[in-house]
This record gives C-alpha cells, structure tokens and sequence, in this order.
C-alpha cells in the first residue's frame, strides 16, 4: 500500500487530508513544517509528497530544492503536489520553473486531489 | 650788419680798447651796443646778469688769463662766442684758446677793422647755427618726453587689469613728467553723480610728508563747482592753477590746513570730453605754468582714463548682471533639484505604497483562503459521509467553520480598518473612558476562549476616566491582549498592570510566552512583520500597526520589552487628559500617507 507525506503547518486542514487519504485506502504520515517534512522524507521515503506552499520558515518550494540538492535520487524518485492558496500566475510559473510534478489549489476539492494522487502512483 | 648786436669787450688797457674801437670805426661802434669790462672780475660779472650776441676778449687779463675767463663762463652757461685778442701771435695760445671754445684768435698788431668786424659776424652766425640746433635739440627731447607720457599712460589704460591700479600709474606718469611730488584721484559718486568722492588713489613721491593734508582730502567730498577738482569737474578741461595762494579755495574750508603746495593742476577723465568720471589732481611747491601743448596732451591722457573707468564699470556692471544671472540658475537648478527629489521621492513612496498594497492584498488573500479551505475542507468530509457522519463530528466541524468564519470577519475588519487608517480617515473622538472596566471586559472575552488562561490584574492606579476614544482604545488592549494569549502558553499567567507618571497613565501587558529576538524588537510595529518566534500561530502582521496607530492617536506611544523564550512586555501611554483637540490627520495629501506608511515599513 502506497504511503503519503503530508505537509501542512494548519491542523485542522492537515487532520482532513490525512483522513481523506487514510479513507481512500492510503498510508500517511505527517509533519507541519517544512524541516518536518524534509526529515520524513528521507527517513520513510514516501511513495507520494503532498505539500503546502506557504509555511513560515522553510516554503513549500524550499523544502522541494532543499531536497533536490541534497538528495536528489530522491528528488527524481518521488513525485510532489503542490497544495497552494496563492493560486496566481506567478506561483504556478514558480512550480513549474521547479519541474514540479502537479499543483493543487487551496480551497481543496478532495475528488481531484484523490484522482491525481491515483493517477501519479499509478504512473509510478 | 643789419641789427644791432651786443658785444662785450674785455680789455683791462685802455690803449687797447681805443685802438680796437676805431679800428671797427665809428659806424659800427653807432650801429652795435658795445660794452666793456675792464677787469675779469667785471667781465664774468656782466657775463651773468646780461646777455651778449659775442665776446671779444684780451688774452692778458692781470691775475687771470682770457682763457680762465671763457672757462668760468663756460661754467654758468653763457652761449656767447668768445673771439680772442692777443699782444703776439703764439702757436700755444691759439691751440688753447681753441679748445678752450674761443671762435677765433686775432693778433692785435695783425688786425684790420673789416678783419675784425669779418670775425665778428662769423662768431655771431656760427652761435646762431649753434643755439639754433640747441633749441631744436631741446624742443625734440622736450616732445619726445611728452610722447612718452602719452604713450606710457596710454598703455597703462589700455593694458589695465585693475581700474585703481591704472589711474595710479597715470598718477606716478604725470608727477614724473612735471616733476611735481603729489597725486591724487577723485572718482565721480555712482549715486550722486554731482559729487566726487574721495579715493585711497594717490601718488606721492615719498620725500614730502603731507599726510595731514592726505587725510584731509581723504575725508571731504567735493561737490561740483567747489574748489579746484569741482570747477575742473564742472569745465570738462584742464584747470591749472600756478598760484594758489591767489586765493583759490582749494578745496573748500581748507583754510585751516598748512597747505604746503603753491600750483595745483586739476585732470577731469572725460569719456568723450562729455562725461566727467573723475578728476586727477596734482600738487607742487614750486610755481609753473604749463605750455598748451602740455595741456592738450594731458587733456587727451584726461579722455584715455576716463575711457578706462567708463569700461571699468561698464564691465563691472555686466559683470554684476553675470553674477546675478548665475546666481538666478543656481538657484533655479537647486530648485529644480529639491523639486525633482521630491517628486523622485514621491515617486518611491508610491511605489513602495503599491509594492505595499500588493502585499496587503496577496497576505489577505492567503490569510482568507486558508480558512475558506477549512470551511471546505469540513464541509467535504461531511457530505462524503452521505449522512453517516457522527453527531459529534458535525458538531466539531459545525464549531471549527464558526472558528474560521470569525478569522475570517477578524481579518476583514483589520484590512478595512488598515484601510481607513492609510486614507486618513480614522481619528479620535474623546469622551471620558473607563479604562480599568475595559481592559476588564476585554479580559473576560478571553476567557471563555481560554478558561485555562490565568490573569493577574493590578489596575488599581488607573484614574476612573481618562480622555480617549473607547472603540480605539478596544481594539488596542483586544490586540495586546490577544498577543499575550496567543504566544505564551495557558499554564503562565499574563499580567495588566498600571502606573501613573505625571499626568499619564502606563499600562503594562506582559507575558511569559515565546518571546521576540532581540533584533527583531526594532521591527515590532512594522506593518506585516512577524516575530521568527511567531512560527506556526496565525496571525496578519497587522495588529500591532493598529496598537500604535490608535495610542499616537491619543498622543501616546507604545513600546516593548522582550527577551526570547522568556516573554514581552507591551508598555502603553496614555495622556490622562487630552490637553487640547488632537489635529486633524490630513487626508488628502496622498504623499503625507505614504510617508506615514514609509515610517511604519
């Protein structure tokens, strides 16, 4: 069974997507903030990164370049969406600059985040 | 011989005389004035009182010889040939009679009377011939020293650098040419132009001390007319005085000066015989009168320096209109400046206050939908439990969606209050406030929020009413309080605390929560800036502009204390009584706003 990191520094969002992904038959683990995230991903390396953008500290984008230099076997192994609020021009631009798998924007339809979860890992 | 000459004949033997006489026969002696001296003392004694056409003179004079004559008369200057008479004829006199300038040399035995009278003419036709060249000589040299006057003053006029140092050269020019010790220049008044001034302008040539008398003309203006400069103002020409003590009031009331001069000559510089512009004086102890060509030559040296001084301040007044005219540009282009770095600098405010706006509108948006997912988010989960979900699941979302409405209407009404702030349009309307009622109220508020949450209040100092305006003053202690809640944890109490200092009150909000590093203390009231210790609790950046806002509102300010991971304290203070109306913020001037806005960033 495939497992999925969420990062998300909201609890109330973080605790529904983890719910919605446990419902839907996924293994989750999850971490507010993006150092959290970062050290999960090597630690358990998941299958799948669902990602918020805008967390203080260390981004969404940072957390993906951070890993990327530092463990890019990783980089090029896991795929990441991007959960965004600032759903503009710029920040899809941003993402895409990144080769950024996919991005989702905020507020969240859990149908279409479902379908491109399935989709991804199955391509996988 | 056509007129009469004079001649004197030196002769101490009687016998002589008579002989030489009659040998030029009676006619002659008629015709010609002939005087005789017996003795040479007598000779050189006529020699030098009268003048004579020519000389005949007798080698053996006593004590003295013809020769020692001619030479003593050399010596005073007598032009008169000499024709020398002698007993015999003798190679050695002739040559000394020859050189000692004698015309001829006549042996007395040897002479006839056409001889003589022969001798006589030539002596007296060479002498013509000799004076003539004199004078001739002498008038050369005397036009030649003119010339040079002229042409070293015109020089100096032409060649001037300095107006003053020119009119001095002319000066030392002329009291050189005449010999005279003493020069001055007046200059005619700029403002008065019937008036000369004085001058510092003189010459002097250093062995006369007249320096009484300087200072005497130094302090007294001349009007026109008045004495020797003012009628050589009013002439327009040279006025050349040889005799002042004629009674020639030089200058005027001068009377009780010593004044140690006899002629004075006074100079107008005309600008084409026209314009007086000043006028040059000249003073001398000896008595002279001038030659009109002397005069017409200083007369035109009177035109050159006027000339000069007219350029002078001709040049003086373009150089003045120059420096004006500069002066105008530099202070247009330092206008121009100013104006162009205000503009620049509005220029960057309203960039910045748009960059700010961006980013107002970008945060608010974010701080927006992160609720609004929430909101989703709950109603998502419900509907996809078809109507299965447990009651107290839908009563936790139900309660987690009213959580995120008011963050939501929290927010709103920052941004609307953000937003009325930077149009100027909030102010403060004073009434009597309990603030101690307030701060309590506000209290209770959190406490159904956080029941957990302890408060220790000390208020007891706090005056039953200051002036404020209660809705501001809510909103400040709502936001500290708020603070001091959100960043500090439920087990360590918060305290409000009050002092009075003077006539205000400080009113302390302090916590023991998460804390502000110290370099980030000075950013506190930025507008959007948050604490690194903020990480992770919610918050728009915004609250603490509006604390300071409101509390400048009253003439208060608002300050902090803080150390990390220890807690901070917010002091707040307020005047007691509003001494007067606070002035209106002007809401008009968009760059006044920017500038506030500017502070904040």
């Amino acid at each position: 069974m495939a497992l999925i990191l969420c990062v998300e520094d909201e609890q109330a969002i973080r605790d529904d997507i983890v719910a919605e992904l446990q419902d839907a038959g996924y293994q989750t683990v999850e971490a507010s903030s993006g150092q959290e995230g970062l050290r999960l991903i090597v630690e358990s390396e998941p299958d799948l990164v669902l990602s918020d953008v805008t967390m203080p500290n260390m981004d969404g984008y940072q957390l993906f370049e951070t890993l990327r230099a530092e463990h890019p076997g990783l980089s090029r192994r896991i795929p990441f969406v991007f959960l965004t609020a600032l759903a503009d021009v710029e920040s899809s631009l941003k993402a895409e600059a990144l080769g950024t798998t996919c991005f989702l924007t905020k507020p969240i339809d859990y149908d279409l985040l479902l379908e491109k979860v399935e989709n991804y890992l199955s391509a996988d | 011989m056509q007129d009469s000459k004079r001649i004197l004949f030196i002769e101490d033997d009687e016998q002589d005389y008579v002989l030489v006489t009659s040998l030029l026969g009676h006619r002659f002696c008629e015709e010609n004035q002939i005087s005789w001296a017996r003795t040479s003392e007598e000779a050189i004694e006529k020699l030098r009182t009268e003048t004579f056409d020519v000389c005949l003179l007798d080698f053996t004079l006593g004590a003295w010889t013809g020769l020692d004559v001619i030479e003593e008369a050399n010596r005073f200057g007598v032009r008169a040939p000499f024709i020398l008479l002698t007993g015999h004829e003798s190679r050695e006199v002739d040559l000394a009679a020859m050189q000692a300038g004698a015309v001829d040399y006549l042996v007395k035995d040897q002479i006839t009377g056409s001889m003589l009278e022969r001798s006589i003419r030539y002596a007296i036709m060479g002498q013509n011939l000799i004076n003539t060249e004199i004078e001739t000589r002498e008038l050369l040299s005397k036009k030649r020293r003119l010339f040079e006057l002229l042409f070293q003053a015109t020089k100096s006029v032409n060649e001037s650098i300095s107006t003053d140092d020119s009119v001095r050269d002319v000066l030392s020019l002329i009291c050189n040419y005449l010999d005279w010790p003493l020069g001055y220049f007046y200059k005619r008044s700029f403002v008065v132009p019937g008036l000369l001034e004085p001058t510092l302008i003189w010459h002097t040539n250093g062995k006369s001390d007249c320096s009484g008398f300087q200072r005497y003309i130094e302090s007294a203006p001349v009007n026109i007319g008045e004495g020797l400069p003012g009628k050589a103002m009013e002439m327009g020409k040279p006025l050349w005085m040889d005799d002042i003590s004629a009674g020639f009031d030089f200058p005027e009331s001068s009377d009780d000066l010593n004044i140690p001069f006899t002629s004075v000559f006074g100079l107008p510089a005309t600008n084409d015989g026209s314009e007086v512009l000043g006028v040059m004086v000249f003073f001398s102890t000896a008595r002279r009168k001038p030659e009109p060509e002397l005069l017409s030559a200083l007369e035109q040296i009177g035109m050159q320096v006027g000339q000069m001084i007219r350029r002078g301040r001709l040049a003086g007044e373009l150089k003045r209109h120059q420096h004006q005219l500069e002066g105008l540009v530099e202070t247009r282009t330092v206008q121009l400046k100013e104006r162009t770095k205000e503009l620049e600098a509005a220029l960057l405010a309203e960039q910045r206050y748009s960059d700010l706006q961006q980013k107002f509108i970008s945060l608010v948006s974010h701080e927006l939908r992160t609720p609004l997912t929430i909101i989703d988010s709950s109603a998502q989960r419900i509907i996809r439990k078809k109507g299965q979900a447990k009651p107290e699941e839908v009563l936790r979302r139900a309660r987690l969606m009213r959580e995120s409405v008011s963050r939501m209407t929290e927010l709103i009404d920052t941004t609307l209050t953000i937003s009325r702030m930077d149009g100027g349009r909030i102010t403060a309307d004073f009434e009597s406030v309990d603030l101690k009622s307030m701060i309590e109220s506000v209290i209770s508020r959190y406490k159904e929020i956080r029941p957990k949450q302890s408060f220790q209040l000390t208020l007891s100092d706090l005056p039953s009413e200051i002036d404020g305006d209660p809705t501001l003053l809510d909103q400040v202690f709502s936001n500290l309080i708020s603070n001091a809640v959100k960043y500090s944890s439920e087990s360590t109490p918060i305290t409000v605390r009050c002092d009075l200092e003077n006539e205000t009150a400080l009113i302390h909000v302090k916590d023991q929560g998460v804390g502000i590093p110290e370099k980030e203390i000075g950013n506190m009231f930025q507008r959007f800036f948050r604490a690194s210790t903020a990480t992770g609790i919610q918050g728009t950046g915004l609250g603490l502009t509006l604390v300071k806002e409101f509390v400048e509102l009253h003439g208060g300010h608002v300050t902090v204390e803080s150390v990390e991971g220890e807690g901070s304290c917010f002091t707040v203070s307020l005047p007691i009584q509003q001494i007067k109306e606070m002035p209106e913020e002007s809401g008009n001037d968009v760059v006044d706003i920017h500038q506030a806005l500017l502070a904040q960033i």
